[in-house]
């Protein structure tokens, strides 16, 4: 499913989104629009099961780190670039996350 | 590319003769730029060609027209023609299984023949190694995967054209839709194979559920993959994302992909 057009997300729609029930490791979800996500809305997707793509992220703080960790699918977030050594360390303590695109 | 001015010159494409001269001549995608207007003879020659084919100006079909050009065997972008009638719609909408079956029927020629010939060891040969032929011939190349139709001219679609391009099979492009009425989105919804609508500004959450619906039960044996893209949204609802979280596509394209090891 691709909506790559969403520019925004509120924990209302991230919350609908998280309920989208995969049947394989291939199905995702891209998001690749949103250039920035709240620690909220963050926290809704906590329950999504599929593969997350948020490639438009460039960077991701400390508190939206800690909410994405929870997120029991797999995360795409190949467009960040920059992230601070906190938020590297969140993040990488989970093994399913790209970054593929961060300059360490 | 060079050959994208050279045809982009070319109003008319009445004579097979000329269809058959730019077709022979090129090797892959094919793209008629100023082709407004082609004769039957013509679209038959070019429903040959062997790669991508583009007629971006042609601006109208007739069933007769679609149901030659369905026979395209690759993908095929009519993204000039700005209005469908339903004997169009569904000429057209059988590309993707004239495709598939085409390639099937001659595969399966293909294997027949070659039953006919000796098997090495009755020709006194010693083969290098063992060739499965069986499964190299049936084995489906990847671009029947994403085999696309794309009529990303169409502005407006009626109830009636969306229920005959819904029962196309493969990639469907529609990305000139700016909206999408309840019952179309009904009817689109029945469609298999990926679905990509990314001009959509708006949906409301029963059009969401209809899309989402992706087809339910895969009819038979076929490979496409199955995607829904709605990248013109820029914002959704919570409704209408509950109803898009629904959408379960690929389980129907892998039920397809293993069911498929073997076809004809």
């Amino acid at each position: 499913m691709r909506l790559d057009g969403l520019r925004e997300l509120s924990p209302d729609v991230a919350e609908a989104l998280s309920t989208f029930n995969p049947q394989g490791p291939s199905d995702r979800l891209k998001l690749n629009g949103l250039r920035q996500l709240s620690p909220e809305a963050a926290r809704k997707l906590a329950p999504f099961r599929a593969t997350l793509c948020l490639g438009g992220l460039r960077t991701v703080s400390p508190e939206v780190a800690e909410a994405l960790v929870e997120v029991r699918g797999r995360l795409v977030l190949d467009g960040v670039t920059r992230l601070s050594y906190e938020s590297a360390g969140i993040l990488l303590s989970r093994l399913e996350v790209n970054l593929s695109s961060c300059e360490w | 590319m060079a050959f994208d001015r050279q045809w982009s010159s070319i109003y008319g494409l009445r004579t097979p003769q000329r269809a058959g001269r730019i077709v022979w001549g090129t090797r892959g995608p094919l793209v008629l730029e100023g082709v407004e207007r082609i004769s039957l003879g013509a679209a038959a020659v070019l429903a040959r060609h062997d790669s991508v084919l583009r007629l971006p100006s042609l601006r109208e079909l007739n069933p007769e027209l679609a149901r030659i050009l369905a026979q395209h065997r690759h993908n095929l972008y009519l993204d000039g023609c700005r209005s469908l009638d339903a004997l169009t719609a569904s000429a057209i909408a059988r590309h993707g299984l004239e495709t598939v079956r085409k390639f099937r029927e001659d595969r399966l020629r293909l294997l027949q023949a070659i039953e006919e010939i000796p098997s090495p060891d009755e020709a006194g040969w010693k083969p290098e190694y063992e060739l499965d032929f069986e499964n190299a011939l049936f084995a489906e190349p990847s671009y029947l995967r994403t085999l696309t139709l794309s009529l990303s001219g169409l502005k407006k679609l009626s109830p009636i054209v969306a229920h005959e391009l819904g029962k196309h099979r493969g990639t469907l492009i529609l990305d000139g839709l700016k909206e999408i009425s309840d019952e179309a989105a009904g009817e689109l919804g029945n469609h298999f194979g990926s679905l990509e609508l990314n001009g959509l500004r708006s949906l409301t959450p029963t059009a969401a559920a209809a899309l989402a619906h992706g087809g339910g039960e895969w009819p038979s044996d076929f490979v496409f993959d199955n995607q829904l893209s709605l990248n013109g949204l820029k914002r959704v609802s919570p409704e209408v994302g509950r109803e898009l979280a629904r959408y379960q596509g690929p389980r129907a394209a892998r039920r397809a992909s293993r069911t498929l090891t073997r076809c004809g």
